[in-house]
C-alpha cells in the first residue's frame, strides 16, 4: 500500500516553490478537487499546465507551488486522493515519487 | 431494472442492512426500490440526522454507515455530517439525489451543487453519469470508504439515470484486504529507541479501533508495559481501569498524562494525528522526546511533528513487529503511577446539587462493559472523556475533529440500530440537545430504547467557561435561561422524561437509565458555573495546566 520513494530524507521548504508532476484520472471534480487540497493545505499556485492525455489516460499536469509548509507532506495528500494516479515531487535538484496511497477511483 | 432499482440491488451486494435518510423529489425513484429491498430504512427527521445515525452505526460496528437525502437542501444538510465523518475518519456512504442531468447547471429547482461543495469533505466524491456505472461506483465508493483510512464518500445520483433502463447487475464484494509489509528500516530504527528508552510513553488515538487493532495494541502494551495516554478518540484502547492507562491528554486531559508526556524521552503515537487540543502548544509538546509515528495515512507521518522513526501502514498488521524488548523501566512507571495518584479527580463538591463528573462515574460504575455513551459537545463531552470508564473504544462515541453540536441523538439512534439489546446513552447538554432534538420523534416512531441523559445548565457552559476565564467574564450570546421545559418537551415527542435537581434523586436515575425498557429522557438540573478542570489554556503548552480553584 505504501510504496514512496524517498529520494532524499526530508525535503523542506528552503525553496518555498516546488514543482509537482501528477497524472490524474479525468473524473467529475477532478481537477477542483486537487487544486481544492493544494489551497487547503496552504500553497499558492504560481503556474500550472493541463493535458489530456490518452498515455495517462487522464489529465498530465504539471504545477509550480509557493507555500512555506512541507512539500513532501502536500504530496502525500495529493497522494491520497482516490483518482491521483502519480505523484512527482521536484525541488531544487531534488526529487520525490510519491505513488498513489489510495483505493483508486 | 431502473438505476434506482440496480442502486438499491448493489447496496444489498454490500451487505448493506440499515438506511437513514429522508425522501424527496430527485430521490423518489430510489426510494421506491426501497420499498422492494429488504434493507431497513429509518426515516429522520432532519437529514442532518440521518447522516449522524450513519456514523453511530458505522462508529460502534466498523461497518460502512448510509444515509440519503434528496437534491438541493437535502444534501446540504448532510453536509456537517459528512465533514465529521472525514475529521473523525468514519466510513459512511452518503447518498444524495440530484436533478436530472439535463438540468445540471441551469439552477433548476433544488438543484446545488453538491459533488462541488462535497469535495474538501470527502474522501472521495462520485457523480453518476451513466446508469451503467452504478455498479462501479457503488463498489468503488464502499471500497475508498472502508479501506485505508476510512472517510466518506458521497455519491451523487441524478434523477434521469436513477429512472434509465439497464441490464446490469452489482458487482461482487471483494473482501480480501492485504496486510502491510514493514520497512525493515524503519522497524530496526524503531526497536533501538524503544531498547535505549529510559521514559517511554505511548500516545494511542482513534487510529486504534479504526484498524480494528485493540487487541494487538493491548498484547503490545502488555508485553512491553509502557505507560499510555489516550487522546479524546483513542479512549477505551486500554481500559480505563488499567494499571498503566494514565488517562486523557491534552487541553482538558489528566495532569497524569500530560505529565508523562512531557517528562517522556520517547513517545510512541500509534494512530495519532498530533490534534492541537491534544498536544497543546506544539513545538514544546513532548519536549525532550524521540517519536515513533505509526499511522495508516503517510500523510500524518511529519505533518506536524517529524518523527524520529516513521511505521506507516494498518496499526493491525505493523504493531505487532514492534513488540521489543524494553529497558528496565520499573522507576519510570513508579513516576507514572505516582502521578496518577497525585492527580486523582475529585469528586467532593460541596453541594447537594448534582454534581456532572460524580454522576458519570457513578454510572460508568453501575453500566456493564457494552453500554455505548453518545456525547454531544461541550462540558458534558469532556466530563464523560475524564469520568467515564470506559473498557473499548467503541463503546465512547464522540465528535472529535469537527466537534459538532447535535451529533449525539442521532449518532445514538444509529448505535441503537446496530445493537438493539444494548443500553445506548446520549449525553448531551441543553445546547446541543436543541440542536437535532427533532430526533425524539424517531426515537418514538422506532420505538429505539434510546436514552437521553440531558445535564441542564441554562447556559453554554463551555463557552461560558471561557468566557470567564479568557475573556474577563464578559458573557456574550450565553445565557439559555429561556429553555423549555424539555422534560415536557420530550413528552410531546411520546418519549417519558424525568426531571431532577438534587444528589439524592441520582442513585434511582441512574437505575432508570440503565434498566427501563423504553426510550427515556432524563432531565437533569445542574449549576451554571461548574467549570471544565483541568485545562491548558489556549496556545500554552501541556505543562501548564489550571487547576480548579479550591473555592469551587
Amino acid at each position: 500500500m505504501n510504496n514512496q520513494i524517498f529520494k532524499k530524507d526530508q525535503i523542506m521548504n528552503e525553496n518555498p516553490f516546488a514543482w509537482f508532476s501528477i497524472n490524474l484520472s479525468n473524473q467529475a471534480g477532478s481537477l477542483e478537487r486537487l487544486l481544492g487540497r493544494i489551497r487547503r493545505r496552504g500553497f499558492q499556485l504560481e503556474n500550472m499546465m493541463v493535458t489530456n492525455s490518452s498515455i495517462v489516460d487522464g489529465y498530465r499536469i504539471e504545477i509550480r507551488v509557493h507555500g512555506n509548509r512541507s512539500f513532501k507532506t502536500l504530496a502525500k495528500h495529493i497522494a491520497n486522493m482516490s483518482d491521483v494516479l502519480m505523484v512527482s515531487l521536484h525541488v531544487a535538484e531534488s526529487s520525490y515519487d510519491c505513488q498513489p496511497n489510495a483505493v483508486p477511483a | 431494472m431502473n438505476g434506482a432499482q440496480l442502486l438499491i440491488k448493489c447496496l444489498e451486494a454490500e451487505g448493506v442492512r440499515h438506511i437513514w435518510g429522508y425522501p424527496g423529489g430527485a430521490i423518489m425513484p430510489t426510494y421506491d426500490a426501497l420499498l422492494d429491498s429488504s434493507i431497513q430504512h429509518y426515516l429522520t427527521r432532519h437529514e442532518q440526522g440521518a447522516g449522524f445515525a450513519a456514523q453511530g452505526y458505522a462508529r460502534t460496528t466498523g461497518e460502512v454507515g448510509v444515509c440519503m437525502a434528496t437534491s438541493g437542501p437535502g444534501a446540504t444538510n448532510l453536509l456537517t455530517a459528512i465533514a465529521d465523518a472525514q475529521m473523525d475518519s468514519v466510513p459512511i456512504v452518503a447518498i444524495t439525489g440530484q436533478v436530472p442531468t439535463n438540468l445540471i447547471g441551469t439552477d433548476g429547482f433544488q438543484e446545488a451543487d453538491v459533488l462541488g461543495l462535497s469535495l474538501p469533505i470527502c474522501k472521495h466524491s462520485f457523480l453518476i453519469e451513466h446508469v451503467d456505472d452504478i455498479p462501479s461506483t457503488v463498489r468503488q465508493a464502499f471500497a475508498i470508504a472502508s479501506q485505508g483510512r476510512p472517510g466518506p464518500v458521497l455519491i451523487d445520483f441524478p434523477k434521469d439515470v436513477s429512472l434509465a433502463e439497464t441490464e446490469r447487475t452489482p458487482l461482487t464484494r471483494d473482501l480480501s484486504v492485504d496486510g502491510d509489509s514493514v520497512e525493515s528500516t524503519a522497524l530496526a530504527a524503531a526497536r533501538e529507541l524503544m531498547a535505549t528508552s529510559q521514559q517511554p510513553v505511548v500516545y494511542a488515538g482513534g487510529g486504534v479501533s479504526k484498524s480494528d487493532a485493540v487487541d494487538e495494541f493491548r498484547a503490545f502494551i502488555e508485553q512491553t508495559r509502557i505507560p499510555v495516554v489516550h487522546t479524546l478518540q483513542g479512549i477505551g484502547g486500554l481500559p480505563g481501569d488499567h494499571e498503566l492507562f494514565l488517562g486523557m491528554l491534552g487541553m482538558h486531559g489528566n495532569e497524569a498524562a500530560n505529565h508523562a508526556v512531557q517528562h517522556c524521552d520517547l513517545l510512541i503515537a500509534i494512530g495519532a494525528r498530533f490534534d492541537d487540543r491534544a498536544t497543546g502548544k506544539l513545538a514544546e509538546f513532548a519536549p525532550q522526546a524521540a517519536v515513533i509515528h505509526l499511522d495508516i495515512d503517510p500523510a500524518e507521518l511529519g505533518k506536524l511533528r517529524t518523527p524520529t522513526a516513521s511505521i506507516p501502514g494498518d496499526i493491525k498488521s505493523t504493531l505487532p513487529h514492534l513488540s521489543t524488548e524494553t529497558n528496565n523501566l520499573d522507576a519510570w512507571r513508579a513516576q507514572c503511577a505516582s502521578w496518577k495518584s497525585q492527580f486523582q479527580w475529585r469528586y467532593d463538591a460541596p453541594s447537594d446539587r448534582i454534581f456532572v463528573p460524580e454522576f458519570l462515574k457513578t454510572l460508568s460504575e453501575a453500566a456493564d462493559e457494552n453500554t455505548v455513551i453518545c456525547c454531544d459537545v461541550g462540558q458534558h463531552q469532556m466530563w464523560v472523556a475524564q469520568h467515564y470508564r470506559f473498557q473499548h473504544p467503541r463503546q465512547h462515541l464522540t465528535s472529535g475533529g469537527l466537534g459538532t453540536m447535535g451529533f449525539g441523538l442521532p449518532a445514538a439512534l444509529g448505535a441503537q440500530c446496530a445493537y438493539p439489546d444494548r443500553t445506548v446513552i446520549n449525553v448531551s447538554g441543553d445546547g446541543s440537545i436543541m440542536m437535532n432534538i427533532q430526533e425524539l420523534a424517531t426515537v418514538k416512531r422506532y420505538q429505539l430504547p434510546v436514552k437521553v441523559l440531558l445535564f441542564n445548565n441554562s447556559v453554554l457552559g463551555m463557552v461560558r467557561q471561557w468566557q470567564e476565564l479568557f475573556f474577563d467574564n464578559r458573557e456574550s450570546e450565553i445565557d439559555l435561561s429561556d429553555n423549555p421545559d424539555f422534560a415536557k418537551v420530550a413528552e410531546a415527542f411520546g418519549v417519558p422524561a424525568v426531571t431532577i435537581a438534587s444528589k439524592s434523586e441520582m442513585p434511582a436515575a441512574i437505575d432508570r437509565l440503565l434498566y427501563d425498557d423504553g426510550p427515556l429522557l432524563m432531565h437533569v438540573l445542574v449549576d451554571r458555573t461548574t467549570n471544565v478542570w483541568p485545562l491548558v489554556p489556549p496556545g500554552a503548552n501541556n505543562s501548564n495546566m489550571m487547576q480548579q480553584p479550591e473555592t469551587t
